[in-house]
């Protein structure tokens, strides 16, 4: 059972790690530039890996099902790959951008930084005890792990031959049209396993919640400074429900995780753009995509992602913004074909889209609004409602009576917020806005109840984007270094 | 001014955050602890995927892919979950209202073994297994 689970995950890193250096070979920008190349191999790796099963179930399975034909592409494509990169292939570097990497994160450690090291261990200490105890105390997941997730696992890995029975219409498989990387991934981890060992989906939801507090926190080391980057990990881990919500093994951590590695890659392609560098768009529109192959939420970040980039590079003129276009696009066709195919040829549609979809399926007639659309929507009551929900619901996630947003955001009304910062930023800014935006459509034309419908799923929604907004938040706010000058400028002044 | 501001900013903001995270990250383990206590055995998929497994074999052996499944239970609160576990613990056999094989699960809760089928509804009992699960047969018409 080890071997296999850790040969397929060596397998998913090894292949996530080439891609990522062949398509960003620029800076190494010290011990955070690997981290952050370590946490985007993780989630790349289970991303490619996830897509190619899916597509030997469409295209092989019906000739064999012998697993071998699975594996040696997968394994023949990593040394393919490994070959390209040790041929120098990619291993070119930018210059500029090394400058402009190196200054955020250079520097002796001093006693505050090992401080927060220390802290930032401590509550990662906390954070690994919480995943086990809650790995241990339910070892199939949750609710929505067992019935879909995880569900869908175990016709890929124990019913190969007839895999498509997983997408029957069912009252035991609700929402047959929900992406498939979670499912894929460990059904592909319990094929190399030879068994549907409890510790494969745990793993998949740890390294996932991981790389999330990797991401954020690397790329911020990066782009502001070592000590921006140790304190957003201390916040990241923090909002304890996003850990547990890992630990539950539910696809909204893997989604956050992808949303917040799109932002940063964005985020570092506008510190130091050139062509050297385009490949981070091509890794930032590829994640972008996978966040619409892990939920269908993640389909509307892919598109306001993509579309409010190419818009904000307009303002360069048509060539920018077709440029920026292309980049992303060309990272995320690969994963849009493969979502598409799912949609259109296995799981028709948007479930939740579909007119009388839920009604028809046992039990979930009980849970049915019977108002209109229109209703609903001239319905003002409802307006509020769901505001006041949200607006509970950001202020008090994460804490009992008061979360970890208020504090955030007084931060940032406290910091010295630049404009040059708010221009690097506003974009990101905006995609989170409207995902909120976004969620809280859904809500109004929601064919369920209601208050139902927020209670079991609000809190999971904000946590999707919580990565990203501390992310966000940090760019605007963190970095001691103008601080430190301006300080020494005014006292130079004196 | 500057100064307080700076201190503010660079110390007192981020301090609270650092302090009010660490807060939250110890009170959720003791609340995990808390919580394990109360319902030590919150994980009934594991009990049905243990109990099941012989089922699900037998169904497989005889080339099942969609097997008809009856539960006393329809009208209980937990009547949707007992659904979803007992699909998840027969999967890749998908449980529904028809059966491909000839072949019908059972759950007859608080009843006598075989009670809650049998000759009257056309079926024939094969095997009774763990917590009210019978597998029945559907006589030739």
């Amino acid at each position: 059972m080890i071997p296999g689970l850790s040969t397929s995950l060596l397998v998913a890193f090894l292949l996530g790690f080439l891609a990522v250096r062949l398509a960003w070979p620029a800076p190494s920008a010290g011990n955070a530039g690997r981290v952050l190349r370590g946490c985007l191999a993780v989630g790349f790796g289970l991303g490619i890996t996830s897509c190619w099963f899916f597509w030997w179930f469409c295209l092989v399975t019906a000739r064999t099902t012998w697993f071998g034909s699975a594996v040696i592409p997968e394994v023949l494509a990593a040394a393919a790959l490994g070959i390209v990169w040790r041929r120098g292939w990619g291993t070119r570097r930018s210059g500029a951008a090394e400058a402009e990497y190196a200054e955020a994160d250079g520097g002796r450690l001093t006693l505050t930084d090992w401080l927060l090291g220390g802290l930032l261990l401590a509550m990662g200490g906390c954070a690994l005890v919480l995943f086990a105890r809650t790995s241990l105390w339910r070892p199939n997941g949750d609710y929505d792990a067992v019935a879909v997730w995880n569900m869908r696992a175990r016709f890929f890995a124990l019913g190969t031959d007839h895999w498509r029975s997983a997408f029957a219409a069912s009252p035991g498989l609700p929402h047959p049209d929900y992406p498939l990387l979670i499912p894929a991934t460990v059904g592909r981890l319990w094929k190399y396993m030879g068994n549907e060992a409890r510790v494969g989906p745990a793993v998949v939801g740890f390294l996932f919640t991981l790389s999330s507090l990797g991401v954020v926190s690397a790329s911020l080391a990066i782009l502001r400074g070592r000590r921006a980057g140790l304190v957003a990990g201390i916040v990241v881990l923090g909002m304890t429900p996003f850990v547990a919500l890992g630990a539950a093994q539910y696809a909204d951590v893997p989604m956050a995780f992808f949303a917040v590695s799109a932002i940063a890659l964005a985020a570092l392609w506008d510190t130091a753009p050139g062509d050297l560098q385009r490949g981070l768009l091509i890794l930032a529109g590829a994640a972008a995509a996978f966040c619409a192959w892990t939920k269908n939420e993640g389909l509307l970040f892919f598109v306001l992602f993509v579309a409010v980039r190419v818009v904000c590079s307009l303002r360069g003129g048509w060539r920018s913004g077709s440029r920026e276009a292309a980049a992303l696009l060309a990272g995320a066709l690969p994963v849009l074909i493969t979502l598409a195919y799912f949609k259109l040829r296995i799981a028709a549609g948007i479930y939740y889209l579909k007119v009388g979809s839920y009604a028809g399926n046992g039990p979930m007639g009980a849970f049915l609004d019977p108002a209109t659309t229109a209703q609903k929507l001239r319905d003002a009551s409802r307006y509020w409602t769901i505001a006041r929900a949200m607006a509970a619901e950001i202020f008090r996630l994460g804490g009992r009576v008061l979360g970890l947003a208020p504090l955030l955001l007084l931060y940032l009304l406290v910091a010295n917020t630049k404009r040059q910062r708010l221009r690097e930023v506003a974009g990101s800014v905006l995609v989170l806005a409207l995902m909120l935006a976004g969620y809280f459509a859904v809500y109004l034309t929601t064919p369920l109840i209601l208050s139902l419908h927020l209670e079991t799923s609000l809190s999971r929604l904000l946590l999707q984007l919580w990565p990203g907004s501390v992310f966000v938040i940090f760019m605007l706010a963190g970095g001691r270094s103008q601080d430190r000058m301006r300080l020494q400028t005014d006292a130079a002044k004196t | 001014m500057t100064e307080i501001l700076l201190l503010v900013r660079n110390r007192i903001v981020p301090g609270l955050l650092i302090v009010f995270s660490l807060y939250h990250g110890v009170i959720s383990l003791l609340e995990e602890r808390t919580r394990e206590r109360i319902d030590p055995n919150p994980d009934p998929v594991r009990a049905y995927a243990e109990s099941y497994r012989s089922l699900r074999d037998t169904l497989a052996g005889r080339g099942c892919l969609r097997v008809r499944y009856i539960s006393d239970t329809a009208d209980a609160p937990s009547w949707f979950e007992d659904y979803v576990w007992m699909q998840y613990a027969l999967a890749p056999i998908v449980i529904g209202d028809s059966s491909d094989c000839r072949l019908v699960v059972v759950r007859r809760r608080g009843l006598p073994a075989g009670s809650a089928a049998g000759p009257s509804q056309g079926l024939v009992l094969i095997r009774d297994y763990d917590n009210d699960v019978s597998l029945f047969s559907e006589q030739a018409q």
